[in-house]
């Protein structure tokens, strides 16, 4: 096994197996309910490196590099594996790890973290308690039913799955395992957007009849698009067919790998690695405004396409009449639909723009953005205490407190399914041109074949779910 | 002509639409800056041009269509905003060998997008469209972008390239090209990008015909094509496509063959069943466990008999498959309804070697199929020291076997397990929500092992409900800490209307350590109708209470509790207080409309105040503001007390308009006292120093100071304000303190940051003051930078 090189053996959280175990977390984490003789059963208890939980993250791109920071910055976390199939990403967070935990243990050498091509030799480790998932949005589900498989706790970034189908069978499998699941929608764990949002669900502004979101438009297209690029010589040390992994095979450009800015993946344009909007923004608003409405673990019932006539923009519709626009800019909330007033300056994204029977309010975020909102009343009776958007939260905490407790996180397998499935509706629709209607029980089309059967894509061999 | 508006064009049409070239030129850079950060404001580019087509005869524009597409459309300006026409084509290149389509279009409105539609999608590749035949009475044209580097798919003017141009266009993009089955198997099957072949089997999946199952079928065994074959064959509906997959795999090797089980594994096809269990026994273990995988997915009886039967003999490496088959199988029987045999075979897979997280997900299984009978199982789990059960036995409390008798079960037992256990189950049982539940949560929060109520108590927080607040607000006043801080944690978030009303009630009586937690958690949970018992509190008898009540008021309170705030302020006895009060009628009088009354009450206090709630008083007015205000800041300025006297000085510096500027030269100017005078003279320069100010303004400030500045520390304030004009008129000022060596520098200084700041003109004035800077012994530094500047200017004049 890659991860069982030599380690002293009093080395508490060391490269090797018989280190950090979730029981050893948890039984800490036991330890902070009760004193008592569970954690007295377990020497390796009273180890202060075992009241960390064992954390492995695989993806080390855009995305992952934040999760890396956050893992270095956890005292009740250690990151025992990075994983990446570019050797000079999984290098440079090994080298990060080790210079974070040598220099916590003032011992220059001291090596803590081990480094993986393939996930699956991380999953393998006995000692490894959950996984971070950042990497291209192909690979999400299918990471995330192996680890559950394996017994690990998950968080995956947004979206989680690409298809239909794929986020049935994650909620299947992290279910039958009985795995602590997050979805990487932090957005609505932002203090303050969690009071607007909250507020909404209460009915503070009334029924709500319209929100607003924002929908990307790139090279022409509202869907993802799957443009030939040209072959171009595989970087050094990138392992290219396992970076395409279940997706269809393609030749290598650095289009889809190279990051474009720090914080930005580069991939997500291209269909069979991502999903354009939902990967770059729309995944948030859509978590934000289904639990807003209270149809987090649901769906709408119809998705009607400008051709229809009947709305300018796509549109979905939900059981109790609630309308969802998908707008290009903030200025066709003004018009063509009028929903808010001509002096809302309606700014950010990652959010929405809810407008109730009482009046209306946002909640993007955005650098100097600020909550806005009609009638004044309503931040008062929000508590707000400031109606600057703040990007401060608790999405990581919540995933961690609910490994220990075993509860349910605040955005678990299916509402995070559910996020990336209004997603992919939208983009259903976009790409067959005309309007669909949906049922969110059984999750199939009504009457349309052809919309049906885009609920899947088979992987490439070997893979599968 | 109406300059297209930032919000008349998407971010791509404004690039050109779907166009390969750009999508290589724009990057990833600014392609995905722009997707990821969409919310910053598009900005109309400032680049962009009108071309009339009245100047040419033609128009054009070659480009890369990334995607297939189906309109063309160009946006149209007119001169006049009166309506023309032209002609729309399009060719495959500015040689114009083959054109896609024409037509031509009159009474175009100023900036429409006329739309050139075709029949069939265009596929991807490189095009030309290109506007000619002019009509009408006035000028029309096209908006171009003005590019910062050169490209091929750039605008054409009369058949001649303009490499750095681009006219604003758009195509609608297709996702299904292809109008026939035919078409996108010669796709398929053709050497095309590979990209181009994966649309083709997309379109496949999505909408081919059962015509195309037979070529797809001899595609699987094409190793660069077989998985764009089971693209299509997975999702196409019907017996055919599944009998396919069947029929191809006695042929396939390996990987390919390990493809399409997975496939019909994905189909559920219950017909391969037999198929798959030949596979099972497959000596090439990958195989094997595809096969396992893939009945356990079909899960039907007869998959999950083929699965148990090779669980006994099963190699150790295809195991692991047939554990996760029959995991699958298992949930499938109980989902339709045989759930006896589901239970058979998680009891199996129990007492079997597998995982520990199979055995778990077993365990899982069995509780679950057995309903509410799972529920003794289910404690078993949680009394056992095997710690993967014990988690999946309280995730399952938590989520699942819904109901209140299962919860009843459980809670009833919840005092039979060990310490440790009961903190865990409560959490989780709390999770679950429940009801049901609460009274036993309830009463292990309130008494018993310390630890274990801690549980019960941070575990309430996801029990909103009126007993739980009532519990909590009791709570409050434990005598252990620990667990009254844990409550008063756990109320900051509760949710439930009576939670407010419930603390808001303890502040009104109760033991001071209790009152002043309500005081903090109506701070935190921001409860603004309790201002009126909190401003009670900050009249209260207990200085304690007094303190914490008006240090939340600064958060609270609003306009409507300024008279109260004045009159507790007026009041107020200790120091700290007076500075609470104080915070807390400063921020209450923000949002007050009319300050008049305030201000009037404040001054008529300020007599009969004792200095230190005069200083009090000095600085609410201050930041109110006003002529009355600052009038009451500048008397203070002759009060007997000298921390009052040297607040109203600091207060009136900091004034936030201009119109006490010259009262406080006044001062300056008839004080005796050197450290006021350098107060007042400090803060009116200060303003004269605001860039908000005219240089006119500015200076003629300056001079009005000039002749009160004396000792060498007023110099040097009068010449870092004179340093930050942009005028030759502030040189004459500065240059005589060149003369004073205590001052020499600063003015050195002031001269070369004027001098740094004028273009041109006033040059002998400047010159002068230049060369007196070199001479005037300032320092080596200085005199070089004003040679430099002497030496510039005179360079300046050859």
């Amino acid at each position: 096994m890659k991860h069982a090189l030599g380690f002293a053996a009093d080395d508490s959280f060391g490269r090797g197996h018989r280190t950090i175990t979730r029981r050893g977390f948890l039984q800490t984490a036991a330890s902070s309910l009760i004193a008592g003789p569970l954690v007295a059963r377990s020497a390796r208890a009273a180890s202060p490196a075992n009241s960390r939980l064992a954390v492995g993250l695989i993806g080390i791109g855009a995305m992952g590099r934040g999760h890396l920071n956050w893992c270095l910055g956890q005292p009740s976390v250690q990151l025992v594996g990075v994983c990446d199939v570019d050797k000079v990403r999984r290098d440079d967070a090994l080298r990060r790890a080790d210079e974070r935990y040598a220099a916590l243990r003032k011992k220059g050498s001291y090596k803590a973290c081990v480094a993986y091509n393939d996930y699956r030799d991380l999953l393998a480790r006995d000692d490894l308690d959950a996984v971070l998932i950042a990497t291209p949005d192909h690979w999400h589900t299918l990471i995330s039913v192996d680890a559950a498989k394996a017994g690990k706790d998950i968080y995956c970034e947004k979206p989680v799955t690409l298809t239909i189908q794929e986020g049935q069978r994650l909620v299947e499998v992290v279910r039958e395992y009985g795995r602590v699941f997050q979805t990487g929608t932090q957005y609505r764990s932002m203090y303050r957007t969690r009071r607007v949002l909250e507020f909404v669900r209460g009915g503070g502004l009334g029924k709500i009849k319209q929100v607003f979101a924002l929908w990307s438009k790139r090279y022409g297209s509202y869907a993802p698009v799957n443009p030939p690029l040209p072959a171009e010589p595989v970087p050094e040390g990138l392992d290219w067919n396992l970076w395409v992994g279940p997706a269809p095979w393609r030749p290598y450009n650095s289009r889809y790998h190279r990051d474009p800015i720090s914080g930005v993946v580069p991939w997500a344009f291209c269909e069979d690695f991502g999903a354009a909007s939902v990967t770059w923004h729309f995944s948030h608003s859509a978590d934000e405004i289904q639990w807003a409405l209270g149809v987090e673990r649901s769906g709408p019932t119809e998705i009607v396409h400008p051709s229809s006539g009947e709305f300018p923009t796509l549109t979905f519709r939900y059981a109790d009449g609630t309308l969802l626009h998908l707008v290009d800019h903030w200025g066709q909330v003004k018009s063509p639909y009028k929903a808010v007033p001509a002096g809302a300056r309606l700014a950010g994204n990652f959010g929405a723009v809810f407008v109730g029977e009482r009046g209306w309010v946002t909640t993007m975020y955005g650098r100097g953005v600020r909550f806005e909102g009609e009638p004044e009343d309503i931040f008062r009776e929000m508590r707000l205490d400031s109606r600057v958007v703040s990007g401060a939260n608790n999405h990581h905490q919540n995933w961690l407190e609910c490994i220990r407790t075993r509860g349910v996180t605040s955005t678990d397998e299916e509402i995070g399914h559910r996020a990336a499935a209004l997603g992919h509706l939208a983009i259903l629709a976009f790409k067959l041109r005309r309007s669909l209607k949906w049922d969110p029980t059984k999750e199939e089309f009504f009457n349309d074949d052809e919309a049906n059967r885009l609920r899947s894509r088979a992987m490439r061999e070997p893979w599968r779910l | 002509m109406t300059k297209q508006t930032a919000f008349g064009r998407g971010p791509c049409e404004s690039r050109g639409g779907c166009d390969m070239g750009q999508i290589r030129r724009i990057g990833p850079m600014r392609l995905l800056v722009v997707a990821a950060l969409c919310a910053l404001p598009r900005v109309a580019s400032a680049k962009v041009v009108a071309i009339p087509l009245n100047d040419y005869t033609r128009l054009g524009q070659r480009f890369t269509a990334g995607v297939a597409f189906d309109a063309l459309e160009v946006t149209v300006p007119s001169w006049l905003d009166a309506e023309g026409g032209l002609t729309l084509a399009l060719w495959d290149s500015p040689q114009r060998k083959k054109a896609f389509g024409r037509q031509a279009f009159t009474n175009i409105r100023d900036n429409a997008w006329v739309a050139l539609r075709f029949a069939r999608p265009l596929p991807a590749g490189a095009y030309y469209w290109e506007v000619s035949d002019r009509t009408g009475k006035t000028r029309v044209g096209l908006w171009a972008d003005i590019l910062p580097n050169e490209t091929d798919d750039c605008i054409y003017l009369d058949g001649k390239p303009d490499r750095k141009k681009r006219f604003r266009f758009r195509t609608t993009p297709t996702a299904f090209p292809y109008t026939d089955t035919q078409q996108m198997l010669a796709v398929l099957k053709s050497d095309a990008p590979a990209a181009t072949r994966i649309e083709a089997a997309r379109q496949l999946a999505a909408m081919g015909g059962a015509e195309a199952v037979p070529e797809l079928a001899r595609l699987l065994t094409d190793a660069k094509r077989s998985h764009l074959a089971r693209f299509a064959l997975q999702a196409m509906p019907g017996p055919d496509a599944a009998a396919a997959l069947r029929h191809a795999a006695p042929a396939l090797k390996r990987a390919l063959l390990i493809g399409v089980i997975n496939s019909l594994g994905e189909r559920r096809d219950a017909e391969s069943v037999g198929l798959l269990r030949g596979l099972l026994r497959d000596t090439d273990p990958h195989i094997a466990r595809a096969a396992a995988e893939a009945l356990g997915k079909i899960g039907t009886l007869d998959a999950a008999d083929a699965l148990e039967k090779a669980m006994a003999n099963a190699p150790a490496k295809v195991r692991p498959a047939v554990h996760q088959g029959l995991l699958d199988c298992a949930q499938r029987l109980a989902a339709s309804g045989r759930r006896s045999r589901a239970a058979a075979l998680y009891h199996a897979l129990r007492n079997s070697e597998t995982s520990p997280a199979a055995r778990a997900a077993a365990m899982r299984g069995a509780i679950l199929a057995r309903g509410a009978a799972g529920v003794p199982l289910l404690l078993k789990q949680i009394e056992s020291d095997d710690s993967d059960r014990a988690l999946v036995a309280l995730w399952i409390v938590a989520r699942e076997l819904p109901g209140a008798e299962t919860t009843r079960a459980l809670t009833d037992e919840l005092s039979k397990l060990s310490l440790a256990k009961q903190a865990m189950l409560a959490r989780a049982l709390c999770s679950r929500g429940d009801e049901a539940a609460l009274p036993e949560l309830l009463r292990l929060a309130a008494k018993g092992q310390k630890n274990v109520r801690l549980a019960g108590v941070r575990g309430l927080s996801q029990m909103p409900n009126p007993a739980v607040t009532a519990a909590l607000v009791e709570m409050l006043s434990d005598p252990d800490k620990e667990i009254a801080d844990a409550a008063q944690q756990v109320l900051v978030q509760l949710r439930g209307n009576g939670v407010d009303a419930a603390v808001t009630k303890v502040l009104e009586r109760g033991p001071t350590p209790v009152r002043l937690r309500a005081i903090q958690l109506l701070a935190a949970r921001r409860v603004f109708d309790a201002r009126p018992q909190l401003l009670d509190a900050a009249r209260d008898d207990d200085p304690e209470v007094r303190l914490a009540a008006l240090k939340v008021l600064r958060t609270l309170a609003g306009p409507a509790d300024v008279d109260s705030l004045l009159s507790i302020l007026l009041s107020a006895g200790a120091p700290r207080e007076t500075e609470a009060a104080k915070r807390a009628l400063l921020a209450a009088s923000r949002g007050i409309s009319d300050t008049g009354p305030l201000v009037a009450k404040l001054v008529s206090a300020l007599p009969k105040a004792q200095p230190r709630l005069k200083q009090a008083i000095l600085r609410v007015l201050h930041h109110i503001g006003g002529n009355e205000a600052g009038n009451a800041i500048l008397a203070a300025i002759d009060a007997p007390d000298a921390s009052v006297k040297a607040t109203a000085l600091r207060l009136l510096g900091e004034w936030r308009s201009a119109e006490l500027a010259p009262a406080l030269l006044r001062l300056a100017a008839a004080s005796a006292d050197a450290h006021r005078r350098l107060l007042c003279l400090r803060a009116y320069l200060r303003w004269a120093g605001r860039p908000t100010l005219s240089d006119e303004d500015r200076l003629f400030m300056c001079r009005m100071a000039a002749p009160l500045v004396g000792r060498p520390e007023e110099t040097k304030l009068l010449l870092s304000t004179l340093g930050r004009l942009a005028t030759p008129d502030a040189l004459p000022l500065a240059t005589p303190h060149l003369d004073d060596p205590a001052t020499r520098r600063e003015a050195a200084s002031a001269i070369l940051a004027i001098a740094g700041k004028l273009s041109g003109g006033a040059d002998a004035t400047l010159v002068q003051a230049l060369r007196k800077v070199v001479q005037s012994g300032a320092g080596a530094d200085l005199a070089s930078r004003a040679q430099a500047l002497l030496a510039k200017r005179q360079a300046r004049k050859r």
